[in-house]
């Protein structure tokens, strides 16, 4: 018997295809989740695969992982919220589809897309098996380095009208990323003496605040997502489907995109995505503009993020190397099944390999058919009010940030960054930028220094990186001379905003402590972050250059003082979010999650329906509360692993 | 007459729920957390989930026990936890690495308490870390390894890579240069694999058999007190060190890998309850279940009980003042 017949029969059995079911079950509603993800799903999913054998083992796991990616497109699509840090890049064009009440056409594309590109992904990875040791032994640590900079290239693609800015954030995000133990000293940066900090940033809360509570702060303001009453339409989603169908070429870009970028360890979901929407960006094919709802910017990170786990795969398979952080968590039931990854897998454990790819290509079947079947009702969400949408939401952002460590600093992070967010899409500094940055920092930093003390400097002579300037400063050319064309064809420039100010001499400060406080610190972890400020510090310069002589005479001061009074007012309005956000970790902190959650939401309820012009019904606000309440404790009171603090009230 | 609604809603239900918590066992009654000072996934989260399994079963109450990753700075951001913040009533244990007692007293700024302070429960397992280098590579003996120039790949500062690679270039005098920032063994496995570098320290019996290393690897050394009789034969680094100082404060560093995967208590907790866990935790090792389930997940056990781990980690603490700051000097 072959090995292909033989994964088939292991595959086909009753037991690994329920396994592969409830895995793919459990996946689709972690992907719902805000604030969950692959890891939390394999660390509760890897404990029940002990005492199985290998095949429903990984039907489990991998069910699970392939198809979290599909399904956090919904609040992604329906409230702003990215389910997963895989569906940031989905929330541009996504919700403002929804907003356009056509949240439906958005699922069919989002998930044929997310279906073709996991097909394409499990593709790969069965073609790469005879070639995947060889080619993974061919790439060097320069050659990663090179990869992890042309991430950032892309900074230039998600920059918006104003470069710099784009530069500004990237940049921003890089220096974020350098909180924490370093570890090339063993010194810690920034963590301004907590413990919370030595890891770093935790990256999940990091983009929940930074694009989550934006989306629910401009919510705020509005009396349901799509604004309209009129009833869905079925045939929208047939749309969506046929949209993915004519952007047939972008899928596959996208899908051979995220299984290549999938396959470098250090490349997170965060980056393909965004580099995904940026091969999007570059025609909109006579649709409305990026960030308006172009389907185009929804079909191609879906695509690229589901390719990505067929990509992982590969170094995770071939030399017990995960690329990415749940891979490594898979890495552990592979020893628990007593295999072991490398050469064995391409030969006496052939089968246990193709039947990974055989999970992969299921899971996504059944999840994206799963998530196409909910299309139609879960698009009604779009017209539910805001007011229930708002606390349900806030529930489990909150409960979603705060199982990552069960510390009141998860809420502190999460609200920091979701004010960061909203003062971000104000003031047009994409934070598409700040993510690449963010997650690409420490890729770079950490090749870098394995390429420099492993060959010098010979590593500039390594032709991927010279590639790789040429390339690089082609395109900084083709683009610089890009904008200065759109920038004389445009009118005089918008009236300058004093929040800019206010963040250039931010920024400005940021900068001199950084300089100032890595100065005593060992040479291996001063180097970067004293760069990254420098460089940081002169574009700040040049901004301000920009703004304050070069614009000047043709842009007076934003001073219209009752525009300024109404742009606070509604600010404060937003501001409520976050207030909410840690009143409600507060809560859950002093008298527990089952008593928190309903009087949470029909306080939040009660409080806005003073406002709103057409209040929540009695009705609605306590089925709201009461299937919160029992939802929210069955995943983080029951299901989840995580020890929550005892309330105060009752010990 | 909505407001009024909503305010009698909330207090009839602050009521309610409020008699239903307090009548109901709270959430983490009855549950005993096991914090590992690593992320989900390794070694010691697989070790972690595996003791939680088992170890509620020989405490009074079969309480079960949830497994909470705190993952930071090689489980020393989760031993700093245990001294400061964490309940000292049997409800928090922890899962460490044993280096982090060495840490106490080689760099007191970072790990700033003092090691007998804690409430040691009984390690899990102990065996000789290994120095290996890729098959293809011209070193094949101890005299090569020393007196050769190549590179040994490492992960962080403070990781046992590059602590046990440290220990051979400083103590022994040997040429080849140590590049840091691999995220693990499997990362430095492949690294030596395609010539970038020659191989590491630090590597454990189970990673060089079951982790799969032996098939790309060959063993040139050990670092080990207490050696098995089926590794006789490797080279023993502790026994060429001839200076009596570098080779005490070696073996003080060494000393620490004779209890891996070490659990214990915050300090402060009352005796009888660290006693209950000493003993539930000797029953369990002792366990015929116990070490068949290890032998099926292939965990290679080598338990020491909590009064044998607290003496290792006195003598460790009480050593000559000349010794630690050597030591100290040599892991650098």
């Amino acid at each position: 018997m072959d090995a292909w017949t033989t994964a088939i029969a292991g595959v086909t059995e009753p037991f690994t295809l329920l396994m592969l079911v409830c895995g793919v079950v459990v996946g689709l509603v972690i992907g719902v989740i805000p604030g969950l993800g692959g890891i939390f799903g394999m660390a509760l999913l890897v404990p029940l695969t002990y005492t199985m054998d290998s095949y429903a083992a990984f039907a489990l796991l991998l069910g699970m992982g392939s198809v979290i990616t599909t399904s956090d497109t919904i609040p992604a699509v329906l409230i702003g919220v990215p389910g997963s840090i895989g569906a940031i890049a989905t929330v541009e064009d996504g919700f403002p589809l929804a907003r356009q009440n056509q949240a439906a056409r958005a699922f069919g594309a989002a998930y044929s897309a997310s279906l073709i590109g996991g097909l394409f992904g499990a593709l790969v990875l069965a073609l790469s098996i005879p070639v995947m040791r060889p080619l993974m032994l061919l790439l060097k640590s320069p050659d990663f380095l090179a990869i992890s900079l042309f991430g950032l290239f892309f900074v230039a693609m998600l920059a918006g009208p104003q470069p710099l800015k784009g530069v500004i954030a990237a940049l921003g995000g890089v220096l974020m990323s350098f909180v924490g133990i370093d570890d090339q000293s063993a010194v810690a940066r920034f963590t301004f003496g907590t413990l919370y900090l030595w890891d770093g940033l935790p990256i999940g809360i990091v983009f929940l605040g930074l694009f989550g509570l934006p989306a629910l702060m401009d919510l705020s303001r509005r009396t349901s997502i799509s604004g309209a009453t009129a009833s869905m339409r079925p045939s929208s989603m047939l749309v969506g489907l046929k949209d993915t169908l004519r952007e047939w070429r972008l899928v596959l870009q996208c899908s051979s995109l995220g299984s290549m970028l999938g396959a470098i360890p250090g490349i997170g979901l965060p980056v393909i995505e965004w580099v995904a929407y940026g091969m999007a960006k570059r025609d909109r094919k006579g649709g409305p503009e990026f960030g308006e709802g172009n389907i185009r910017g929804v079909i191609g990170p879906e695509s690229a993020n589901n390719a990505k786990e067929g990509g992982s795969l590969i170094p995770t398979i071939a030399f017990g190397l995960p690329g990415s952080a749940t891979m490594s968590i898979l890495l552990g039931a592979f020893m628990v099944q007593g295999l072991v990854p490398g050469p064995a897998m391409m030969t006496t454990n052939l089968p246990i390999t193709y039947s990974l790819i055989l999970f992969v290509a299921l899971a996504n079947i059944l999840g994206a058919s799963l998530c196409l079947g909910l299309t139609n009702p879960l698009a009604r969400i779009a017209l539910l009010p805001s007011t229930i949408i708002i606390p349900v939401a806030l529930v489990f952002v909150t409960l979603g940030a705060f199982q990552t460590h069960a510390s009141f600093a998860d809420i502190v992070v999460l609200v920091g960054f979701g004010i960061l967010g909203h003062f971000m899409a104000q003031g047009n500094w994409p934070r598409a930028a700040f993510s690449l940055g963010f997650v690409l920092g420490p890729s770079i930093e950490r090749y870098f220094f394995l390429s420099y003390q492993i060959v010098g400097t010979d590593w500039i002579y390594r032709p991927s990186i010279q590639a790789l300037i040429l390339l690089g400063g082609a395109f900084a050319i083709r683009k610089t001379l890009a904008w200065r064309r759109a920038r004389r064809a445009a009118s005089a420039p918008g009236a300058h905003r004093i929040s800019d100010m206010v963040a250039i001499a931010l920024l400005s400060a940021a900068c001199i402590f950084v300089i100032v406080d890595t100065w005593s610190m060992p040479d291996g972890a001063r180097r970067f972050p004293t760069f990254t400020a420098i460089l940081l510090l002169v574009v700040v310069a040049a901004l301000a250059w920009q703004m304050f002589l070069r614009d000047r005479p043709r842009a007076p001061w934003a001073s219209d003082a009752t525009a300024r009074l109404a742009r606070r007012n509604e600010t404060m309005k937003r501001m409520l979010v976050p207030v909410h956000c840690v009143l409600f970790a507060s809560l859950v902190m002093l008298a527990g999650l089952v008593v928190a959650v309903p009087i949470f939401v029909l306080t939040v309820i009660w409080s806005r329906n003073r406002l709103a012009e057409q209040p929540t019904g009695r009705a609605a606000a306590v089925i709201a509360a009461l299937s919160t309440t029992a939802l929210s404790y069955g995943i983080f009171g029951w299901l989840i692993s995580v020890p929550w603090p005892r309330p105060l009230l009752w010990f | 007459m909505k407001s009024s609604f909503f305010q009698t809603m909330l207090t009839g239900l602050q009521a309610a729920i409020g008699v239903l918590v307090l009548t109901a066992p709270a959430l983490a009654e009855g549950s005993v957390t096991l914090k590992v000072g690593y992320g989900p996934g390794g070694g010691y989260d697989l070790m972690a989930r595996f003791v939680a399994e088992h170890l509620g079963g020989f405490l009074p109450g079969h309480p079960d026990i949830v497994v909470q990753n705190v993952d930071g700075a090689g489980s020393l951001k989760l031993a700093m936890m245990m001294v400061g913040s964490e309940p000292k009533d049997g409800s928090v244990i922890a899962l460490i690495n044993p280096v982090v007692a060495f840490a106490t007293v080689s760099t007191p700024e970072l790990a700033s308490f003092d090691a007998n302070s804690l409430g040691w429960i009984g390690s899990l397992s102990g065996s000789p870390q290994l120095c290996t280098v890729s098959r293809n590579s011209p070193i094949e003996t101890v005299e090569d390894f020393l007196g050769r120039d190549f590179i040994l790949g490492a992960s962080g500062k403070s990781s046992t890579t590059y602590v046990m690679a440290a220990l051979v270039k400083n103590a022994l005098h040997a040429r080849f240069s140590l590049v840091t920032g691999f995220k693990g063994l499997a990362e430095i496995g492949l690294a030596s694999e395609r010539g970038e570098i020659a191989g590491s320290c630090g590597n454990s019996l189970t990673a060089y058999t079951a982790g799969g290393l032996s098939q790309t690897n060959r063993i040139i050394g050990q670092w080990a007190l207490e050696v098995p009789e089926s590794m006789k034969d490797i080279p023993s680094f502790l026994e060429l060190i001839t200076d009596p100082v570098d080779h005490a404060a070696a073996k003080l560093i060494v000393d620490t890998l004779r209890f891996q995967h070490p659990l214990h208590l915050p300090p402060g907790t009352p005796p009888d309850i660290v006693e209950t866990y000493r003993k539930a935790f000797d029953a369990m090792v002792a366990d015929p279940g116990f070490r068949a389930d290890a032998a099926s997940r292939k965990l290679v056990l080598n338990a020491k009980s909590g009064e044998t781990v607290a003496g290792i980690v006195r003598a460790l603490t009480g050593a000559d003042k000349a010794v630690i700051d050597r030591a100290g000097e040599l892991s650098k």
